[in-house]
């Protein structure tokens, strides 16, 4: 499992490397004396290129070992919140949306009762809010109600 | 006595109770940080980046170095009280810390933990303020080739540390090739944007080191489900008896002059640094058979070694703009975020900066000694947060911190992108500070190799002409070949 996984992460590095040879292909190699500016990204992507083709052919030639199964849905969970949460952030504002995220994650999520997750929730956006709002004048994302 | 005078202007620019207010809150964070489950001190810096960003350089860089050295006391607390390290620099406290603390001893462990480490980190601020300033002045000769050269040596002794040389290497690579994207400084031309104009500004180092330290981490630790340990042992008798002292004390000694000098080189930390103290202690002990059923020497010879290391680790960060570890490396992107330039001018355009973080090192220390010789008991509370609470509050946290930066939403679009990819970096064992790294020193490797290149007429033998050029490069392949070789007469190495 854990191999399979560096194996794709290996190709993907290849992949990325080819990409950024490709590209540093289109711009200038050489200036007058100084090297332009595809040309470190292009000897960088071919470093690349090479590294990941080392590391893929070790992985075909290793014993995938047992990997212990996590809590993957939990993970998937999270990082979906995290993707709702930013998406509504701009419209709905800063405190709505990460309030609605914090609860999502305890109550949801980790199955904390009701009083924990509203007493975390409330604690941390509040200490959040006086933090950047209040004491460092960061403008937060407002929603529609003015917060 | 030039170094002496420079410290009194640290201690001076310390004086301002702003400044020790930044060094308390630092080191205050590092022992709560370093105690906590999941989360280490390159996170805990990077998630704070943003709420310093546009602030006091120089009390932003104290509080980070209080993190940093607080962050290997806090570490402590862990391993020895349910064995469970909290850093990885700890996981040789844990051998003796946890049998110790089982015998009823948590409290002279713990004591001596802190009475080494204050040892240590003061002895290793000591040797930083002698070393790094002859170095930075040696550096000053330094040309292109030589900047080229040595950034070459940094990326790739950084990532011998954690996945394995390639993986390492291949992430340094990526962290270069991201800081290409955007803008070329120097030819004034856009690359790699992709018809995406948001991308003009190139990838934010404060975003990717959020992403990638805050978000990977948080989700990796989620999956690996954190439960809270069981703490049944008490911690009393802080004090270490007068035998303990006898048996620690050429440990204490010994692991900081090996913290300090492995600290110093580039690639090789805190870690490193403990598994070679306990080690040594093992091998000088007329006891080596007490050594894993709760030896103090095993607990006061690691504890000196990483936390000398974690300050041995600043010389090349202010002396060379070369960061010695991951930690570090979080350090030296802060350092540009607030528009400073690090490396050998550091210490002569920025000296109240410098000398006020030395200076804040030795009372830094001081107040780690004196927050844990009497509140380890009270610090030992904290291992009992459950990860489920605390985790979400971090999130809220980087979500609040890099929308901050430019109040723009499309960051905390590429902060949850490279969070998902930071993630399965975790789980596949790809490092991260390589990554960072590369992304905080392309701009100089680049203009480095463009300014180099022009001195040579575009010739590429410049950077192996010139002698402290070429051996820097022999340098770089030492690094990548010796791992290699030892690889072909590995033996199993024992630890216990």
């Amino acid at each position: 499992m854990k191999v399979r996984g560096e194996l794709v992460a290996g190709v993907l590095c290849l992949l990325f490397g080819v990409l950024w040879i490709a590209t540093a292909s289109g711009l200038p190699y050489m200036g007058e004396f100084a090297p332009g500016s595809g040309f470190l990204p292009l000897w960088l992507g071919v470093c690349l290129v090479a590294l990941s083709g080392v590391h893929v052919l070790s992985c075909l030639r290793r014993q995938a070992p047992h990997m212990p199964a996590g809590h993957w849905r939990k993970v998937l969970a999270v990082a979906i919140g995290l993707i709702g949460c930013v998406a509504v952030i701009e419209p709905l504002g800063f405190v709505v949306a990460v309030a609605a995220y914090l609860l999502f994650l305890l109550r949801v999520v980790e199955k904390e009762p009701w009083s924990t997750s509203l007493g975390v929730t409330v604690g941390a956006i509040g200490v959040l809010f006086a933090l950047f709002r209040v004491w460092l004048h960061v403008p937060l994302p407002k929603g529609p109600w003015g917060f | 006595m030039d170094a002496l005078s420079h410290l009194v202007q640290g201690f001076a620019v310390l004086l301002q109770l702003k400044y020790f207010g930044f060094c308390l809150a630092g080191v205050l964070v590092g022992q709560i940080i370093g105690a906590l489950p999941g989360i280490g001190p390159s996170a805990a810096i990077a998630i704070l980046l943003p709420l310093t960003f546009g602030g006091d350089a120089t009390g932003s860089i104290i509080m980070f170095a209080g993190i940093y050295y607080g962050a290997q006391y806090g570490g402590t607390l862990t391993s020895i009280l349910v064995s469970i390290p909290g850093e990885s620099s700890t996981v040789m406290t844990s051998l003796d810390g946890y049998q110790l603390a089982r015998k009823g001893r948590a409290g002279a462990a713990l004591g001596i933990a802190a009475i080494g480490s204050f040892f240590a980190g003061t002895a290793g601020t000591l040797g930083l303020m002698l070393l790094a300033p002859p170095l930075a002045a040696a550096a000053l000769y330094f040309g292109p080739p030589e900047y080229f050269s040595l950034v070459l040596v940094g990326l790739t002794a950084l990532s011998l540390v954690g996945g394995g040389l390639v993986k390492g290497l291949m992430m340094g690579l990526v962290g270069l090739m991201i800081a290409t994207i955007g803008i070329d400084p120097q030819a004034g031309n856009t690359r790699f944007m992709f018809g995406q104009l948001w991308l003009m500004d190139g990838i934010d180092f404060l975003v990717l080191a959020v992403a990638l330290f805050g978000i990977g981490e948080v989700l990796a630790s989620v999956e690996q489900g954190l439960t809270p340990p069981k703490v049944e042992l008490t911690v009393r008798n802080l004090m270490p008896t007068r035998i303990d002292f006898i048996r620690s004390r050429f440990a204490v000694l010994r692991g900081t002059v090996i913290g300090f000098v492995i600290g110093v080189l580039p690639g090789a930390g805190a870690t490193i640094a403990s598994f070679i103290a306990y080690a040594v202690e093992k091998k000088v002990s007329k006891h080596p058979e007490e050594f894993g059923t709760g030896a103090i020497e095993g607990v006061a010879g690691p504890e000196a070694a990483n936390n000398a290391a974690a300050t041995g680790a600043m010389v090349p960060m202010f002396a060379l703009g070369i960061p010695g570890s991951g930690t570090t490396a979080v350090m030296l992107g802060a350092l540009i975020m607030f528009g400073l330039q690090p490396g050998p001018q550091l210490f002569e355009k920025n000296a109240d900066l410098v000398w006020g973080v030395i200076a804040s090192m030795y009372v830094g220390n001081a107040i780690l000694l004196a927050l844990n010789l009497p509140l380890a008991g009270m610090f030992a509370m904290l291992l009992r947060v459950r990860y489920t609470l605390l985790y979400p509050v971090i999130l809220a946290l980087c979500i609040a911190g890099v929308y901050s930066q430019a109040n723009s939403a499309d960051d905390l679009w590429v902060m949850t992108a490279f969070g998902v990819v930071g993630y399965f970096m975790k789980k596949y064992g790809f490092p991260v500070a390589p990554l960072v790294l590369g992304l905080v020193l392309e701009p100089m490797l680049e203009t480095a190799l463009r300014q180099s290149m022009t001195l040579s007429h575009g010739s590429l033998a410049i950077f192996v002409t010139r002698p402290i050029s070429a051996a820097l490069i022999i340098l770089t392949l030492l690094i990548v070949a010796v791992p290699l070789i030892a690889r072909l007469f590995r033996r199993p190495i024992e630890i216990h």
